[in-house]
């Protein structure tokens, strides 16, 4: 009796050791964003990109700061900021959405379907986003890309400059998380 | 007819010479940029906080300097970034990104250490994010 007790109790006390977090949580995510145009190349990075994922339900939430995107060219950085994304009037670009049949103790990489909510400049667009996931002892990190037309988000491209912006803009994120302790 | 060419190849000339000039005008320079508004890490991490609107108002795109205790340091995203201490609940940070121009003695700053940085503020989102930083003054806890 005294063994099962004891067993039982090692159990509890093993258990309450292996508790992963609710949720995960990267501050410093990076979100890239390619214009290919016969007239030119444009590539700008967000290094601080918040994610925040919710284990009990499979939701994933993303804000990115748009004045946060850095670009070779200074004269583009304005361009985007000023004109393009009117970052002083919409600050931020969010995603939310869920990932589908997602196995949080899954260990090595699964690919899974993200689908939700992409908004920029007040504008929401649902999209679905292949994601690569992978566990590498309780470490969580997604990638992935997806293609956004800057039509969709009323994203006016001045006629004297449109050659140099492609209407479909290739975005690839990465994602480490790290336990969301609040 | 000749006058005409010559009026077109000077406004042509112009205009490449302009556009080359405002391709090269280079980003802010933190480091000879001056100094709009110098505060504590905590003080602006709670400002945000507060009254994000507000803060924004206040700090966003603006040079500030920010005295604060380093949490922690990383190379993200090939990036040296330091986090400061911020809410007095550890909960959010300010989230320094390097100078990419920098090639002095910037990687001797360790955890603990008291340091002034001085940046672009660029708003909040669970953290302050300031890029571009440059560090003004370091002190050791002892």
């Amino acid at each position: 009796m005294n063994k099962i007790i004891f067993v039982i109790f090692f159990g509890i006390l093993m258990s309450s050791f292996s508790v992963k977090p609710d949720k995960i949580i990267e501050r410093q995510g990076l979100v890239t964003f390619f214009s290919y145009t016969t007239a030119e190349n444009i590539e700008a990075k967000n290094s601080q990109v918040l994610s925040i994922v919710d284990f009990s339900t499979n939701e994933i939430a993303i804000s990115m700061l748009m004045n946060a995107f850095e670009f070779k060219k200074s004269l583009m950085y304005q361009h985007f900021n000023e004109s393009y994304i009117e970052s002083d009037l919409y600050p931020k670009a969010t995603f939310e959405g869920k990932i589908i049949d997602f196995d949080k103790s899954f260990k090595g990489t699964q690919t899974k379907v993200v689908k939700g909510i992409l908004t920029i400049r007040n504008i929401t667009k649902a999209i679905e986003i292949k994601t690569t996931i992978t566990n590498n002892n309780d470490t969580y990190i997604l990638t992935g890309d997806f293609d956004i037309t800057i039509k969709d988000f009323e994203i006016k491209i001045p006629p004297i400059v449109a050659p140099n912006i492609a209407e479909i803009i290739s975005t690839k994120f990465r994602f480490e998380y790290q336990p969301y302790e609040k | 007819m000749k006058k005409r060419y010559y009026f077109l190849a000077t406004f042509i000339l112009i205009l490449f010479v302009t556009i080359f000039f405002l391709n090269r005008k280079s980003i802010i320079n933190v480091s000879k940029a001056t100094t709009e508004i110098i505060i504590d890490a905590r003080l602006l991490t709670e400002n945000f906080i507060t009254d994000e609107k507000k803060a924004n108002n206040h700090y966003k795109n603006k040079v500030i300097e920010i005295k604060g205790t380093i949490k922690a340091i990383n190379f993200k995203n090939n990036k040296h970034t330091i986090l400061l201490y911020g809410s007095s609940d550890e909960n959010h940070t300010i989230i320094c990104d390097m100078n990419i121009n920098l090639k002095n003695n910037q990687n001797q700053v360790l955890v603990d250490n008291e340091v002034i940085v001085k940046g672009i503020c660029k708003g909040f989102l669970n953290d302050v994010i300031v890029l571009n930083y440059i560090l003004i003054n370091k002190k050791t806890n002892e």
